[in-house]
């Protein structure tokens, strides 16, 4: 619900993790249910089965644990949906007779229940297929897209081992178009403040399916710096690309960037520091070191550039 | 001249491209570094040599070295950086950095010398479009292999026209064939070499400058000749005379009369070829030939055809031979066991004090040989074939039983003391001789691990004589005689400068002492022979 896309992604509150390891550790998860459910504490037990389901959807017999702990708990609505997910994924698991009595009881209970949450199964069948045709048009973000459909179908309680299947479908998409976006700004290509930015949100879902790339943190940082850069914020500018800089030191662009600011700025010596500890031998740090000693001493930039224009313009002898 | 002849041409072909690198863009940086470490003096030289082979207009567009480079970047501003700029990024702003200082070519020169001459890379960088060409030329003259190495990365294709009465000659360009007059073809810029040929006239060669992409002519009108030769000699240097008269070296292409004449062809160190030829009119001989080397001497080449020094490498020296290294020893010292005998029947040597008048006189009948043995020492110096022994010393004793007759010297007469006359003979005697010899000359020569030398000069030799039993001439006797001497000694090296020796002697007895006995017989010490065997070292 959480999934607040355009704008002020930086600034938006941080949403739970929908899908995959993000969410939690699933063995974790369902050792801590178990124990729950032994002190007959199972609306705990539910939350952690629940979760556990949501970490890792593939593992079926969450969903007969969850299915248990909800009965219990009185959750009967849950119960009977998570015995229906299990039993229709587990055609031939020796407990299936056991749980086929136990989900025909359920079902008896919820018919004379009263109080219990409504049935959403219809909702779930619609909003699921709402999300693939997103997904398909690649309306990834916009509202009603797929990150939304998504969000929808775990906040509703949808169970079911696609959710890993859907979860990895959007991370991949999110993460192709983040990604398209960091590729081309390292390549210098122009693109506007908006679509720099827009990268953000995109790192966040697929944080949040359990798709998100290590160095996710420093992307975010960098796009959202040239952003600023391009908005001539210079001191937002700095801290994002050192913010980037420092979550990932392999990417030199990140600290060739600050410095560029930093020149920007009018900040040139800070900048040639800068550059000089972290591009030592990068052709640009090498340009403005010799037009940075031209400025203070004609002969110390003679000589710069004379040391410059044999270390790169002048070819090796075969 | 010569020199002023080869600054102006080279002077005219590199400001030729110094104005066509910048004409109508901008200026050309000229950069000079060392090719190798120490020899930073190379860089003022190469630039003081751009400097005077770029006048005029050429050298206002020029920026040579980094002190004009900080001279023309003074008060330069580059406000905004490639690179650096909001809008345009790049990964390299060098070549748009480089442009914008106002550079439209950088050359970058690496110069340095070795045993083959100068040698200059060069490296031509156009900054506006990133493109870079290198040469490389070595020349024993440093400003033709710096314009060897620029000509190249400056490479502007020129015309030359060749024309010649009558056509059909065939045109050498830096002696490779190019064309048949009347030519126009494409020539690389600079100072060439120009030689027309045709059968039956004279050639005519002739050094041209070819200017960036300009045109030369050279039209020529050839002159018959009766008959013609062409003879090519080698190896370098070769002299060629024909009829007894130097014509020149290597090569000699001219007109002749017809008929017959002599042609001799010498060089150093290589065997004369002389032949006679008989020419008809309106033919043409052509002789080449290489004179053969003659066996066991050196053969060098000194200069090339161009009168240039040709500098070669030298090779690994061949290893060197056993009697090389024996010449190499400049000095010995050895020892040596030694046999000599007395060439005589007599042997003197005198008493010395106030009683000293009795001298022995000659061997007695019991004494069955006079042969000596003894130790010997001796340390010499050498040059390479003539040395000098600096000092020799042999002790000798008698091997067997000898005996002396007792004599006096002259005009004196026989010993007596107390009363007692000295008795007339001392039987048996011990014999003990020294012979000191120094500073003789010495000649050797050395073949295989073996050295023959031979020594002259003057022996000194001394010692005592000692009657074995005798109680009336306590002190012995003392023989003191002045030798010639001779020496041949035989020594084979054995291992580095360790070598055995073998030596015999004859010394022949110039002044010594004389005795006398009752019959008025007198007597001196006789010569000596001997031979020594012994060790030594020479080093």
């Amino acid at each position: 619900m959480l999934l607040l896309i355009a704008g002020a992604a930086s600034a938006a509150p941080a949403a739970d993790p929908m899908v995959g390891p993000s969410v939690g550790n699933a063995d974790t998860l369902v050792s801590e249910g178990s124990k729950v459910f032994n002190q007959k504490k199972y609306p705990k037990a539910a939350e952690n089965f629940l979760k556990a389901t949501r970490a890792n959807p593939s593992n079926v017999n969450t969903y007969l644990q969850l299915a248990r702990a909800a009965t219990l708990a009185k959750q009967l609505t849950r119960a009977c949906y998570a015995y229906r997910v299990y039993l229709k994924n587990t055609p031939d698991s020796p407990d299936r007779k056991k749980a086929a009595a136990e989900s025909d009881q359920c079902e008896r209970q919820l018919k004379g229940a009263k109080g219990q949450a409504p049935d959403l199964t219809q909702k779930y069948v619609e909003t699921r297929a709402a999300f693939f045709a997103s997904l398909e048009k690649v309306e990834l973000l916009k509202a009603g897209g797929a990150a939304e459909s998504l969000r929808t179908l775990v906040d509703d309680g949808y169970l079911g081992p696609d959710l890993a299947d859907m979860a990895a479908k959007l991370g991949a998409a999110v993460l192709a178009e983040a990604d398209s976006i960091h590729k081309r700004a390292l390549a210098a290509e122009k693109q506007s403040a908006e679509t720099l930015r827009s990268a953000r949100p995109m790192y966040v879902v697929a944080a949040d399916v359990g798709a998100s790339p290590p160095d996710a943190k420093a992307r975010m940082a960098f796009l959202d710096g040239l952003a600023e850069l391009s908005e001539r914020d210079y001191r937002k500018a700095e801290q994002l690309f050192s913010e980037a800089r420092k979550a990932d030191s392999s990417n030199k662009e990140y600290a060739f960037y600050e410095g560029l600011t930093l020149y920007q700025a009018g900040e040139k010596g800070r900048a040639l520091k800068l550059l000089d500890s972290e591009l030592k031998d990068d052709p640009r740090t090498a340009v403005l070191r010799v037009a940075q000693a031209l400025g203070n001493s004609p002969d110390t930039g003679a000589v710069e550039l004379e040391k410059l224009l044999f270390s790169t313009r002048y070819p090796p002898e075969k | 001249m010569g020199t002023n002849l080869r600054w102006g041409t080279v002077g005219v072909v590199l400001a030729s491209l110094v104005a066509t690198a910048a004409y109508g863009q901008g200026t050309t940086l000229w950069l000079v570094r060392p090719l190798y470490p120490g020899q930073e003096a190379l860089v003022e030289r190469t630039e003081k040599a751009l400097d005077k082979l770029m006048p005029g207009d050429a050298r206002k567009e020029a920026v040579i070295g980094t002190k004009e480079l900080a001279a023309a970047m003074k008060g330069h501003r580059q406000d905004e950086l490639p690179c650096f700029s909001a809008e345009a990024r790049c990964s390299d702003p060098i070549d748009p950095f480089v442009a914008g200082l106002g550079f439209d070519r950088v050359v970058l020169v690496q110069g340095g010398q070795d045993e083959v001459g100068v040698k200059f890379r060069v490296a031509s960088y156009e900054p506006k479009t990133g493109k870079t060409a290198a040469a490389t030329s070595t020349n024993a003259v440093l400003e033709k292999a710096l314009l060897g190495a620029v000509a190249k990365v400056v490479p502007v294709a020129s015309t030359l026209e060749v024309k010649t009465t009558p056509a059909g000659a065939t045109v050498f360009v830096d002696d490779v064939k190019v064309g048949v007059t009347p030519l126009t073809t494409q020539v690389l810029p600079g100072e060439r070499v120009v030689r027309v040929d045709l059968k039956l006239h004279q050639p005519v060669e002739e050094a041209i400058i070819i200017p960036i992409r300009g045109t030369a002519s050279l039209a020529k009108t050839l002159e018959k000749v009766a008959a013609r030769i062409v003879i090519t000699a080698g190896p370098s240097g070769t002299t060629i005379s024909i009829d007894g008269q130097p014509l020149g070296k290597d090569k000699v292409d001219r007109g002749i009369t017809p008929g017959t004449h002599t042609i001799r062809l010498t060089a150093e160190n290589h065997k004369d070829h002389e032949q006679q030829i008989t020419v008809k009119a309106e033919e043409q001989f052509v002789l080449d030939k290489t004179l053969e080397p003659i066996p066991g001497m050196a053969t060098t080449h000194a200069v090339t055809k161009d009168g240039q020094p040709v500098f070669e490498r030298p090779g690994p020296p061949p290893p060197a031979t056993g009697a090389e290294l024996i010449y190499e020893k400049r000095a010995y010292f050895q020892a040596s066991y030694e046999f000599s005998s007395i060439l005589g029947n007599s042997l003197v040597g005198r008493r010395w004090g106030d009683k000293g008048v009795g001298r022995t006189t000659a061997f007695l009948p019991s004494t069955p040989s006079r042969m000596l043995m003894g130790v010997g020492a001796e340390y010499g110096t050498f040059g390479r074939n003539f040395g000098l022994t600096v000092v020799g010393i042999s002790y000798l004793t008698n091997v067997e039983r000898m005996a002396l007759g007792v004599g006096f010297g002259k005009d004196q007469t026989r010993e007596t003391s107390m009363g007692v006359i000295g008795p007339t003979e001392i039987d048996p005697i011990r014999v003990h001789l020294i012979t000191i010899r120094a500073v003789q000359p010495q000649w050797r020569i050395a073949f295989w691990k073996m050295m023959i030398s031979v020594q002259l000069g003057l022996e000194f030799r001394t010692g005592q004589i000692l009657g074995t039993n005798d109680t009336f001439y306590k002190d012995g006797f003392m023989p003191l005689d002045l030798l010639a001497s001779g020496r041949l000694n035989a020594r084979v090296f054995v291992v580095d400068g360790l070598y055995i020796m073998g030596s015999g002697n004859f010394t022949f007895l110039i002044a010594g002492q004389e005795a006398t006995d009752e019959s008025g017989d007198r007597f001196t010490s006789r010569h000596q022979w001997g031979f020594n065997v012994g060790v030594g070292y020479g080093f």
